[in-house]
C-alpha cells in the first residue's frame, strides 16, 4: 500500500484542434491539500473535468486507489468516492435543495419505488449539521436561489458520498467570508482525518495559505509542483506567466493618454441584483479597464452601458449629441459597439456565413434607395474585410462555425471596427483565442486609440488590464471599488487588494 | 465536400420537385402532365403562394404561424360582412386586409410582447376564431362574391398581381433588412438583440406580413370559391407549414430560409394534392394522412443532415 | 377574482410537498393548507352568486354531477401533460391518441368486458406516446411541430378505419349502457382518486418522477448528474400515455363512443387540459402541481358550463373563450421567463 490516493500519468485531451492538456503528470497523496494554478485556459479545470467524469480523457492514465480509474460521468466517480463542486455542474433548478443534495443517488431512500421524502430531508438536513454548512431551505427549489446558497448544496451533494477525495473548482470566490472561514475549518477537518483535497482559486494568497503544495499548469502542461512553506505569490505568478510575459504586445508606455473631452457619461447606473450606482465618464482616445472577480459586475457594466439591461436605473449619455442611451437599436446607430464576451453565443451566428456575420451590424448603414441591401455591395464589404484583418477562410461564404477561434473572434471585432465608431466596449475579447490573434486584437486596439475612440476594455485578466488601459475601475460586489490611472501604483498587487 | 452539402441544400427543392412531377406522372399515367392539369395546378398554387410568401417571414425566426388559415377564413368574412353593410368591393378588400394585419399584430405582439410560444399563442387564436367565424357564419347566410373580386379568377388578372405580389415580398424578404433581421433572429435570437437589432418589432412586422398575406389569399380564394364557405381555410394553415418545410427551410429558420424554397414547396404540395385527386384519393384523410408522414418524413431528412453537418465541423476542426 | 389568484405568487420557491410534515417548514405546509382553502373558498362564493344571478340552474345536484365529471376527464390529460411540460416537451398529438384510444377501449370494451376498456385504452395510450417519445428522441425534431405531423397521421388513420368499419357495413365501437358505469358516479370518483393518488406519487415521490422533472433544468446537467435521459424520456411517454389512456376510457364511457375527425380537430381537445395546467402552474407556488390540475381542471370547466347555462352557444362563442383564456393563461404563465421563446 502506498499513501498515493491518485496518480495521473500522461494524460492528454484535445477540444478540436485546441489542446487543453498535453501530457500531464499529477499525483496526489493521501491528506494532502494541493491547488492547482494556472491562467485562464492553461487547462486546470480541464485536469479536473477528466478525474470528476465530466469529459473523457484522449489519451494517457489514471490510477486511483491502485486500480485503473476512467470514469463516464460525474456519478461513477462520485462511487469512487470523488466528491466534486466545480463550475461546469450546477445544480437542478428545478428540484428542491434536498433533492439535489442526493441526485443521482436516490435508490437508498426508495422502498417498493416510492421515496421516503422525510427520511431524505431528514438525513440532507444531517449532511448540512454534520459538516457544518449554512443551513438552506431544503424544500425549496433551487431555481430561484442565491449563488451562494446553490453552492452550498452542491458542496453538500459533494460531502454526503463522503468523499476521500474532494475537488473544489473556484468555491471560495461565490462565498461570503463566514462560509469562507467555515469551508477554511471543513479543509483542514477532512485533512486532519486523511482526506484529499484539490483547490483551484484565483486568490493565489489563499491558496498558498490553504494548501501543502501548489502545482502550477501552463499552456495545458505541468510547470512544476512547489511546496507552499515560504512559497511567494510572485513565485507563483512568474511559473503561471512564464517566459511569455514579454512586454511586447502591451503598451510600452507608462503614462495615460487621452483627450480631455468626454465621450460617454454614465451616471449611477443601476441593474438590480447585478451592480449598484456606477458611475464613470470615458474620454476620447481612452481605454477604460474594467476588473474584479467574475461576479463583481463587471460583465453588467458592459451590457447595461449599450442599453442592453431593459431594467436598468441611471443615465448612459453620449456626449457629442448629447444623446440618452435607452436601447441598444439607439447605441447601434449612433457610433457604439459592443463585443460580448460569450463570442459563440452571443456575437455570432455560428451556422451562417461570414459574409452576412460580417456586415450584421452595418445592415442600417449599407442600405441603399428603397432600402435595397445589394448583395455584391455586402460581398465587397465583407472581402474587404476578410482581408484588412486577415481572417484565414475558404470564402466569405464559408459558415462560421468553420473558423477556428481567433479567425472568429477577428471576424467580430473586424465587423464594427469597418463602421465610424465612437465608443467600443469589449468584454473579455481575448478570451479563448491563442497567443499570435492576442497580440494582433492589442495592436487593433492601439489603433483604435490612436484614431480617438473611447474603449472600455472590460476583462477578468490582470495582467491585460495592465498592459492596455490608461485607467481603470475597479469593481467588487456590483460596486465600484477604486480606480486608478496608469503610472507608478500600476501594479497587480495593488488592484487585487481593492478587488477581493 | 463542404461545398458539395451547400449546394445539396439549396437544391433539395428543385429536386424533390421534380421527383414529385415524374413520380405522379407515373402514377397518374401522364395526365398530371396534361396541359389542362397544369394550368389547374397553377390556378390552385396561387392561394397557397401568396400565404407562403408571408409566412415566410415567421418561418425564417425559427416561430410558426398556425392561425394563417383561420386568418384567411376570418378575414374573408368580415370583408363580407363589410360588403354587405356598404355594396362597396374596394371596402371590402379593404376591411379583409386590415383584419388579416389586425391578428397578425395581434399574434406578433402576444409572442415578442408576452414570450408566449408561437405555436401555443397561435394555435388558440386558431381555435378562437374558428368559433367566431362559425358564430357568424350561423346567423348569416352564405354570401356569393361580388363581380370586381370575381375578376381575380381570371388568369389574365391573376396572374400578373400574383408575380407582381412574389416580386414585392421576394424584394422585402431577400434584399431589405426586414429580411436580414428576421433571419437573423432565426439563426441567433440573442445574437440579434446584442448587436442592437430592433428584435422585437421585427417578430410583430413579420406576424403582420403573414396576417397581411393570409389576407390577399383569402381574396383569392373567395374568387376562386366564388364565395365565403364554411371550411374556408381549414388545414391551410398546415399546407403552408409544409410548403415551407418541404422547400428545405430548417424549422429553426435562419440563413435556410429563402423565398424560392416557400414557392417551389408550395408547389410541391399542390403537386401531391392534385396527383392524389387525379388518382381517386381526394377524401381528406388521405392527403392528411400523407401530408403528415410528408412532414415528418422531410423534417427527419433536414434534422439530419443538420446534425451530421454539425458533428462533422465539430469533430473536423475548432475548439468546443 | 384574478387578481386574487395570481398576485403575490411571483420570485417565490415552489414548495416541493404539501403533506409531509417538516420541523422546518411547518408553518409553511400550513400557509399552502390555507391557501387552499381560501380558493375553494373563493370558487364556491364565485358559484354561488353566479348561481343567484342565473336563477338556481348551476348549483343543482345534477348539473354539479355532471360538472364534476367532466372535469376529471380534462384532469387526467392535464396530469399527463404536467410530466410532457417538466422535462420541456409538448405533444400536440394528444388528442388524436385519445381518439385512438377511445376507440380502441370501446372495441376491446364490447369484447372484454371492462377489462377490455381499462386496459385497451391505457394500452394504447401508453403504446402511441411512448412511441411519440421515441421518435422525438430518435430524430431530434423539435417535439412542438413532431407532434403536429403525428397528430395528422393518427387523425387519418382514425378515419380511415372508421370509414372502411362503416362502409363494410359495421358500426364503430360503442358502448353498451351496461358497461359505461366507469364515467358515472360513484366508480368515476374511485377513479379519479386512483389517478390522483398515482399521479402524486410518481410526480413526487418516486426517482423516474423527480428525474423528469430533472429534465427540466437542462439535459447536460442533468446527463452529469447520472441520469439516463434517453430512459427517463421514453418513461416521461409512458406515464403521460397512462394518463392519456385513463382520460381516453373515460371519455369513451361517458359519451359511448368517439367519431373520428379529420382537419387537425384534435389540436383543440388538449386546449382545456392546457388551460387547466398552465392555470395550476401559475399556481405552482402556493399549490403542489398535482393537487392543482383538478382544482384549475374544475374551475375552467365551470366557466364553460357558466356560459353554457348563460345561454352562451357552444362550438362557436366558447371556442372562441376558450382560445382566449388558454392565451391569457399562457401570458400569466410566462410572465417571468427570461430568454428565448421560440
Amino acid at each position: 500500500m502506498t499513501d498515493i490516493i491518485l496518480d495521473v500519468k500522461g494524460l492528454y485531451k484535445h477540444f478540436g484542434s485546441t489542446c487543453a492538456n498535453k501530457n500531464v503528470d499529477f499525483s496526489l497523496k493521501k491528506g494532502e491539500v494541493r491547488g492547482l494554478a494556472g491562467e485562464n485556459g492553461s487547462g486546470k479545470s480541464t485536469l479536473l473535468s477528466q478525474i470528476s467524469g465530466i469529459c473523457r480523457k484522449d489519451a494517457g492514465e489514471m490510477i486511483l486507489n491502485g486500480e485503473p480509474y476512467d470514469p463516464h460521468s460525474p456519478l461513477q466517480a462520485a462511487n469512487h468516492k470523488i466528491g466534486i463542486v466545480v463550475q461546469e455542474l450546477g445544480v437542478l433548478s428545478t428540484l428542491p435543495a434536498g433533492v439535489n443534495v442526493f441526485a443521482g443517488r436516490l435508490s437508498q431512500f426508495t422502498r417498493f419505488g416510492i421515496i421516503n421524502m422525510s427520511a431524505l430531508y431528514q438525513e440532507a438536513e444531517k449532511q448540512f449539521k454534520k459538516w457544518g454548512l449554512m443551513p438552506v431551505p431544503l424544500k425549496k427549489t433551487c431555481g430561484n436561489m442565491q449563488i451562494e446558497t446553490r453552492k452550498m448544496i452542491e458542496l453538500a451533494r459533494a460531502l454526503s458520498i463522503d468523499p476521500d477525495l474532494l475537488i473544489l473548482d473556484e468555491v471560495t470566490q461565490s462565498l461570503s467570508q463566514n462560509n469562507r472561514d467555515m469551508l477554511y475549518q471543513l479543509i483542514e477537518y477532512l485533512k486532519a482525518a486523511g482526506k484529499t483535497i484539490v483547490i483551484i482559486t484565483h486568490d493565489l494568497e489563499e491558496m498558498i495559505r490553504l494548501c501543502d503544495n501548489i502545482t502550477v499548469l501552463r499552456d495545458g502542461e505541468v510547470v512544476g509542483t512547489k511546496a507552499c512553506d515560504g512559497l511567494e505569490p510572485d513565485e507563483l505568478k512568474r511559473m503561471m506567466v512564464g517566459r511569455e510575459v514579454s512586454c511586447a504586445y502591451y503598451r510600452e508606455d507608462w503614462v495615460p493618454d487621452y483627450e480631455d473631452e468626454i465621450v460617454l457619461k454614465a451616471e449611477e447606473l443601476s441593474v438590480s441584483g447585478e451592480i449598484e450606482a456606477v458611475s464613470f465618464n470615458v474620454h476620447r482616445g481612452e481605454i477604460l479597464g474594467f476588473c474584479g472577480l467574475s461576479d463583481s459586475g463587471i460583465h453588467t457594466v458592459g451590457k447595461a452601458v449599450y442599453g442592453l439591461a431593459p431594467s436598468m436605473k441611471g443615465r448612459v449619455v453620449l456626449s457629442k449629441k448629447s444623446l440618452e442611451i435607452k436601447n441598444a437599436g439607439t447605441a447601434l446607430c449612433n457610433g457604439m459597439a459592443y463585443v460580448p464576451k460569450d463570442r459563440d453565443g452571443e456575437a455570432l451566428m455560428m451556422q451562417d456565413s461570414i459574409v452576412n456575420n460580417f456586415v450584421f451590424p452595418s445592415t442600417t448603414s449599407l442600405k441603399g434607395r428603397l432600402s435595397f441591401l445589394n448583395p455584391r455591395k455586402l460581398r465587397t464589404v465583407a472581402e474587404k474585410g476578410i482581408a484588412d484583418f486577415q481572417i484565414k477562410c475558404s470564402g466569405v461564404n464559408q459558415r462560421m462555425d468553420g473558423l477556428s477561434g481567433g479567425n472568429k473572434q477577428k471576424v467580430n471585432l473586424g465587423r464594427w471596427l469597418i463602421k465610424d465608431l465612437d465608443v467600443l466596449i469589449l468584454d473579455c475579447p481575448t478570451r479563448g483565442v491563442d497567443v499570435g490573434v492576442k497580440a494582433y486584437i492589442y495592436q487593433l486596439m492601439r489603433q483604435a486609440k490612436a484614431q480617438g475612440l473611447a474603449i472600455l476594455l472590460i476583462s477578468d485578466e490582470l495582467p491585460e488590464i495592465i498592459g492596455m488601459s490608461d485607467r481603470v475601475i475597479i469593481m467588487k460586489d456590483g460596486r465600484i471599488n477604486g480606480e486608478f490611472e496608469r503610472g507608478d501604483d500600476f501594479i497587480q498587487e495593488k488592484l487585487i487588494e481593492v478587488m477581493v | 465536400m463542404k461545398k458539395e452539402r451547400f449546394e445539396l441544400n439549396k437544391l433539395t427543392p428543385f429536386v424533390s420537385l421534380i421527383v414529385m412531377l415524374l413520380v405522379f406522372t407515373v402514377l397518374t399515367k401522364g395526365s398530371m402532365i396534361s396541359p389542362y392539369n397544369i394550368s389547374m395546378l397553377i390556378d390552385q398554387s396561387v392561394v397557397l403562394i401568396i400565404a407562403c410568401c408571408g409566412t415566410i417571414f415567421v418561418s425564417a425566426q425559427g416561430r410558426v404561424d398556425l392561425s394563417v388559415g383561420v386568418n384567411c377564413a376570418f378575414s374573408a368574412v368580415i370583408g363580407d360582412l363589410a360588403y354587405r353593410a356598404t355594396g362597396s368591393s374596394l371596402i371590402m378588400i379593404v376591411t379583409a386586409l386590415l383584419v388579416g394585419v389586425g391578428i397578425g399584430l395581434v399574434n406578433g405582439m402576444l409572442i415578442s410582447r408576452f414570450k408566449v410560444p408561437s405555436f401555443m399563442a397561435t394555435l388558440a387564436i386558431l381555435i378562437g376564431l374558428r368559433g367566431i367565424v362559425n358564430y357568424i357564419q350561423s346567423i348569416a347566410s352564405v354570401n356569393y362574391a361580388s363581380d370586381v373580386i370575381m375578376m381575380l379568377s381570371d388568369n389574365q388578372i391573376k396572374l400578373p398581381l400574383l408575380i407582381l405580389i412574389v416580386v414585392v415580398f421576394w424584394y422585402l424578404f431577400e434584399y431589405t433588412s426586414l429580411g436580414r433581421y428576421c433571419k437573423a433572429i432565426g439563426e441567433n435570437e440573442v445574437v440579434a438583440y446584442s448587436v442592437g437589432m430592433p428584435v422585437g418589432r421585427s417578430k410583430i412586422v413579420a406576424y403582420a406580413l403573414s396576417g397581411l398575406t393570409a389576407a390577399i389569399s383569402c381574396i383569392f380564394l373567395i374568387a376562386r370559391l366564388g364565395g365565403t364557405s364554411t371550411t374556408m381555410g381549414t388545414f391551410f394553415e398546415m399546407k403552408v407549414m409544409t410548403a415551407i418545410y418541404v422547400g428545405g427551410v430548417l424549422v429553426r429558420g435562419g440563413s435556410t430560409a429563402k423565398m424560392y424554397k416557400a414557392i417551389l414547396g408550395a408547389f410541391i404540395v399542390m403537386i401531391i394534392e392534385n396527383g392524389l385527386k387525379i388518382m381517386g384519393y381526394a377524401s381528406s384523410e388521405v392527403s392528411e394522412f400523407v401530408q403528415g408522414l410528408l412532414l415528418m418524413v422531410i423534417l427527419f431528412l433536414t434534422v439530419f443532415f443538420e446534425l451530421r453537418r454539425q458533428k462533422v465541423k465539430k469533430t473536423a476542426g475548432q475548439e468546443a | 377574482m384574478s387578481r386574487r389568484f395570481f398576485g403575490g405568487s411571483h420570485k417565490e420557491c415552489v414548495g416541493c410537498n404539501v403533506t409531509i410534515k417538516n420541523n422546518i417548514n411547518r408553518g409553511e405546509s400550513w400557509k399552502q393548507w390555507f391557501f387552499l382553502f381560501l380558493i375553494l373558498l373563493l370558487i364556491a362564493a364565485v358559484c354561488y352568486l353566479f348561481d343567484f344571478c342565473f336563477d338556481g340552474k348551476f348549483l343543482t345536484k345534477s348539473n354539479l354531477t355532471v360538472l364534476i365529471s367532466h372535469a376529471i376527464i380534462p384532469a387526467f390529460v392535464a396530469w399527463g401533460l404536467c410530466f410532457i411540460f417538466a422535462c420541456e416537451f409538448t405533444d400536440m398529438s394528444i388528442g388524436a391518441v385519445i381518439v385512438i384510444a377511445a376507440n380502441v377501449s370501446g372495441m376491446l370494451g364490447s369484447a372484454f368486458g371492462y377489462p377490455g376498456i381499462i386496459l385497451g385504452g391505457i394500452g394504447t395510450g401508453m403504446l402511441l406516446i411512448a412511441f411519440n417519445f421515441f421518435i422525438f428522441v430518435k430524430t431530434n425534431i423539435p417535439s412542438w411541430i413532431a407532434g403536429i405531423g403525428l397528430a395528422m397521421i393518427y387523425e387519418a388513420l382514425a378515419v380511415l378505419y372508421s370509414n372502411k368499419v362503416t362502409q363494410s357495413g359495421g358500426t364503430i365501437a360503442q358502448l353498451d349502457n351496461s358497461l359505461r358505469l366507469l364515467a358515472k358516479p360513484p366508480y368515476i370518483y374511485l377513479v379519479f382518486f386512483l389517478g390522483f393518488i398515482a399521479a402524486y406519487l410518481i410526480y413526487n415521490r418516486t426517482q423516474v418522477g423527480l428525474n423528469i422533472r430533472a429534465l427540466g433544468s437542462g439535459l447536460k446537467v442533468s446527463a452529469d448528474l447520472g441520469i439516463d435521459i434517453k430512459k427517463t424520456l421514453l418513461y416521461v411517454g409512458l406515464i403521460c400515455g397512462f394518463f392519456v389512456g385513463c382520460s381516453a376510457f373515460l371519455n369513451e364511457s361517458y359519451n359511448a363512443r368517439m367519431t373520428a375527425k379529420t382537419g387537425l380537430t384534435s389540436l383543440a381537445m388538449i386546449f382545456q387540459p392546457m388551460a387547466a395546467l398552465m392555470l395550476a402552474q401559475v399556481l405552482q407556488s402556493r399549490i403542489n402541481i398535482i393537487v392543482g390540475i383538478p382544482i384549475c381542471s374544475l374551475l375552467v370547466y365551470s366557466i364553460f358550463n357558466m356560459l353554457t347555462i348563460a345561454g352562451v352557444p357552444s362550438g362557436t362563442w366558447q371556442e372562441a373563450i376558450l382560445g382566449f383564456i388558454v392565451i391569457l393563461f399562457g401570458v400569466i404563465a410566462q410572465r417571468n421567463t427570461k430568454g428565448v421563446v421560440k
